[in-house]
């Protein structure tokens, strides 16, 4: 059994839509991807709901403001909460812009107790963010999972203190949604498990021998104990990073690039050591001697990218935040503490290399040949729909694509309306060999020709779809590029034409063809193409 | 003392490599497997295809893209993808490579063999000197990977490739004059080269059939449309087909 930690949350609800500056008597959404992410009280009013679609929710509340996430403004605009509460102790966490924790082991034995602690941490909250008075939310429990949900539970009291050791009893009559994980909850609810208390009844072992990890872990949280894995532990102290920032950071945008790269330095040490890192302290310094520090947590592992998006955001947060509380110089000294980690536990090769690393090596030649020949000279498949045998797939740089994680998914990426029938294609065999070359809608190189009828005359198609005479004879325009055939040639047989409309209603982009299969003399078959009055040889099944 | 015999035999099959150097094959379609000399394609050799090349050569790698070999197909930008899908190629583990100019082919071929299993190469502009194809067969006899030369004429390069397969087309089904489509070819290969390929072995395969895979033509085949049909060329004869015939010396 781990420790738990006493712990407060301050939970700012709807922050993704307050942060950007929108109240919340005024109808507003925030998106991701299309989904409601957050509104205001005003829109749920209305009946705009998380996850909705925007459609939907434009629909429901039409005078509704919809914007894009903004995580950086997000992140810029909670500074100052987090910097109340770092009035109370130094060991702030932040997990996501919008929440932030501390153990109130030492603040509330100074303020005498939690009630008063809390009582006194929403004050101060209301009193530095007035945008925020009477809403901000604050909850007390055993662990930081029950804190967060402690701060989202006691409705118009803004958060419930859960006295300690009854945590259990706290989460029991809460559903299994509140894990977050909706494919275990998916299982779990089929299984007859409906509520935490459900879930912590069950003995530990059968959960872990049936669910294995994440199992383990929703069962940790339900009976009540800290969601931090077993073996986190403090990191050694020689693999933080620092970097004396000289000439002084005062812009955000430099605080950006040197974000980036003391991030990137501190990964790569981690990686070295074998270990992620689940919680990274910030420090900085400025011209003054001013020392700033921020912990921030990721649920799951840190990864460079995010780890760099973290510190960039706090460097922001400093650098942007109101007069009167901005460092009084400029920023001297960053330096990043890997403050909790856990062995890396990684992507497991197998013993004699398994698909992710023959998917790494492809990768590696993929970067050699690009370094050789230019970035867009290697290039993988994307399925994407199409009529046409030179329209069906689309060709991506190989080097702006992260080959190992495609080659974990099953399958080959498609671009949306691969899947459609597309009817008027032609049926298998597919040609082999595509004059114009794959990924390309229609044009690029194709061969000129000229189909003869038996008289020497041109074939052309009638409105009606029909040959105008059966074609005898193929003559190749572009021969240096149909692998040597050369003059005219005698057709031994023919089908055809299937005609195809394409877009019709688009004046642009709309095309209007016919499509014939020749066979050849010497066994060569051919997929010729009429447009706007000419014969091009598109492909050949070699 | 026979316990001892029997634990040295035991730890000999234990310390034994697990595979030897020949046996390292990559997967071949099972229908040509018979005819090739180690049952598939072996590591560190240079295949040639000739006849109906560009579908021989994509029928040839696609078992082995299937379970999880990467292909790379140099100077090749022409290929019919959808045609590549058909005859089994796993286009999520295809990497396209090119337009490769003439100083930097033999670069870019080494680059790719090196960390690719299978190298598919379109015939280079001119032909291949000495120095340079010892320089490529040397590296991927090392890296274990197999290049497949798609359609090269002959004197392109200047030693014999260890297994060289080619496809001369026997007649289109399906397609009649004005009527039908295109729905399969028939193909007859023949199996040459060095160490063992060159027992004079041919057979009978669609490249395609009617679904675009490449399969054996398994028996007497309902009579054609199309030219050949009416040809005297013994198109309702019962071919030799899955029988592998020893060509007469």
């Amino acid at each position: 059994m781990g420790t738990v930690t006493r712990t407060l949350v301050i939970w700012c609800p709807d922050w993704p839509v307050l942060a950007l500056g929108h109240r919340r008597e005024v109808p507003a959404a925030v998106l991701v991807g299309n989904r409601v992410l957050a509104a205001t009280a005003a829109a749920r009013a209305d009946g705009v709901a998380a996850g909705m679609r925007r459609r939907d929710a434009q629909a429901r509340c039409p005078q509704l403001t919809v914007v894009e996430r903004d995580l950086d403004r997000e992140a810029r605009a909670f500074e100052p909460v987090a910097a109340v509460a770092s009035a109370f102790t130094p060991w702030v966490e932040l997990s996501w812009p919008g929440s932030c924790a501390f153990p109130t082991r030492g603040p509330s034995r100074y303020f005498g107790g939690d009630e008063a602690l809390v009582a006194r941490v929403r004050d101060a909250v209301d009193e530095a963010v007035p945008d925020q008075a009477g809403l901000v939310r604050v909850g007390v429990a055993d662990g930081l999972f029950a804190a967060r949900l402690a701060a989202r539970a006691g409705g118009t009291r803004r958060g419930v203190l859960v006295e300690p050791g009854t945590t259990p009893a706290f989460l029991a009559p809460l559903p299994l949604s509140v894990l977050d994980r909706p494919a275990l909850v998916d299982v779990l609810d089929r299984l007859g498990l409906r509520t935490m208390g459900d879930l912590a009844a069950l003995p530990a072992a059968d959960v872990l021998g049936r669910f294995g990890e994440e199992g383990r872990h929703a069962h940790r949280l339900a009976i009540g104990l800290d969601e931090q894995p077993i073996d986190a532990r403090s990191a050694p102290a020689d693999l933080s990073v620092s970097t004396e920032l000289d000439p002084p950071i005062e812009r955000i945008d430099q605080a950006a690039f040197a974000a980036k790269s003391l991030a990137d330095r501190l990964s790569e040490q981690l990686d070295g050591a074998g270990w992620s890192c689940l919680r990274l302290a910030v420090e900085a310094e400025t011209e003054h001697g001013e020392r700033l520090l921020r912990l921030w947590r990721h649920d799951g592992a840190l990864t460079p990218g995010a780890m760099a998006e973290r510190v960039r955001w706090q460097l922001e947060g400093w650098l942007s935040t109101s007069p009167g509380r901005q460092p009084t110089g400029g920023l001297t000294r960053l330096a990043l503490v890997p403050d909790q980690v856990v062995p890396a536990r990684g992507r497991q090769l197998g013993f004699w290399g398994g698909q992710t690393e023959a998917a790494a090596r492809a990768a590696r030649a993929a970067g050699r040949v690009a370094a050789l020949l230019g970035p867009d000279a290697v290039r993988v498949v994307q399925r994407r729909g199409g009529r046409q045998p030179g329209e069906q797939f689309a060709l991506l740089a190989a080097t702006a694509v992260d080959l190992v994680e495609r080659a974990d998914a099953t399958g080959l990426p498609a671009a949306a309306g691969a899947d459609a029938p597309w009817p008027g294609r032609l049926p298998p065999p597919s040609p082999s060999v595509l004059w114009g070359g794959s990924g390309l809608r229609g044009e690029g190189e194709r061969v000129a020709a000229q189909v003869l009828d038996a008289d020497g005359g041109g074939v052309g198609v009638t409105g009606r779809g029909e040959l105008t005479a059966p074609p005898a004879v193929l003559v190749l325009d572009g021969a240096a590029v149909a692998g040597g055939v050369r003059g005219p040639r005698p057709v031994v047989a023919w089908a055809g034409p299937w005609p195809l409309q394409e877009r019709w209603w688009d004046p642009a982009q709309r095309r209007r063809l016919a499509r014939l299969q020749l066979v050849l003399d010497d066994d060569s078959a051919w997929l010729m193409v009429l447009e706007g009055g000419c014969w091009w040889a598109v492909a050949t099944y070699d | 003392m026979a316990d001892r015999a029997a634990a040295a035999r035991i730890l000999q099959e234990r310390v034994r490599p697990v595979a030897l150097a020949k046996e390292r094959v990559l997967e071949a379609p099972a229908a040509l497997a018979p005819m090739l000399p180690q049952r598939g394609l072996q590591r560190g050799t240079v295949v040639a295809t000739g006849g109906v090349a560009t579908s021989l050569a994509l029928a040839l790698i696609g078992p082995a893209t299937a379970s999880g070999s990467w292909a790379a197909l140099v100077g090749l930008e022409r290929v019919g993808l959808a045609a590549a899908e058909e005859l089994g190629v796993s286009l999520e583990r295809v990497l396209l490579v090119g337009p490769v100019p003439a100083g930097q082919w033999a670069a870019t071929v080494v680059a790719v063999a090196e960390s690719v299993d299978l190298v598919l190469v379109a015939p280079p502009a001119a032909s291949v000197s000495p120095g340079t194809a010892r320089r490529v067969t040397a590296r991927v006899r090392e890296q274990g990977s197999v290049l497949v030369q798609v359609g090269w004429p002959s004197g392109r390069w200047p030693e014999r490739a260890a297994l060289e397969l080619h496809a001369q087309p026997l007649g289109w089904h399906g397609i009649g004059v004005g009527h039908g489509h295109l729905q399969g070819r028939q193909v007859e290969l023949r199996v040459s080269g060095r160490h063992g390929a060159d027992r004079g072995l041919r057979s009978r395969f669609w490249l395609p059939d009617a679904d675009g895979r490449f399969a054996p033509v398994e028996q007497a085949q309902p009579a054609a449309l199309g030219r050949r049909s009416a040809d005297e060329d013994g198109r309702g004869r019962p071919g030799p087909l899955l029988a592998l015939v020893r060509e007469p010396a």
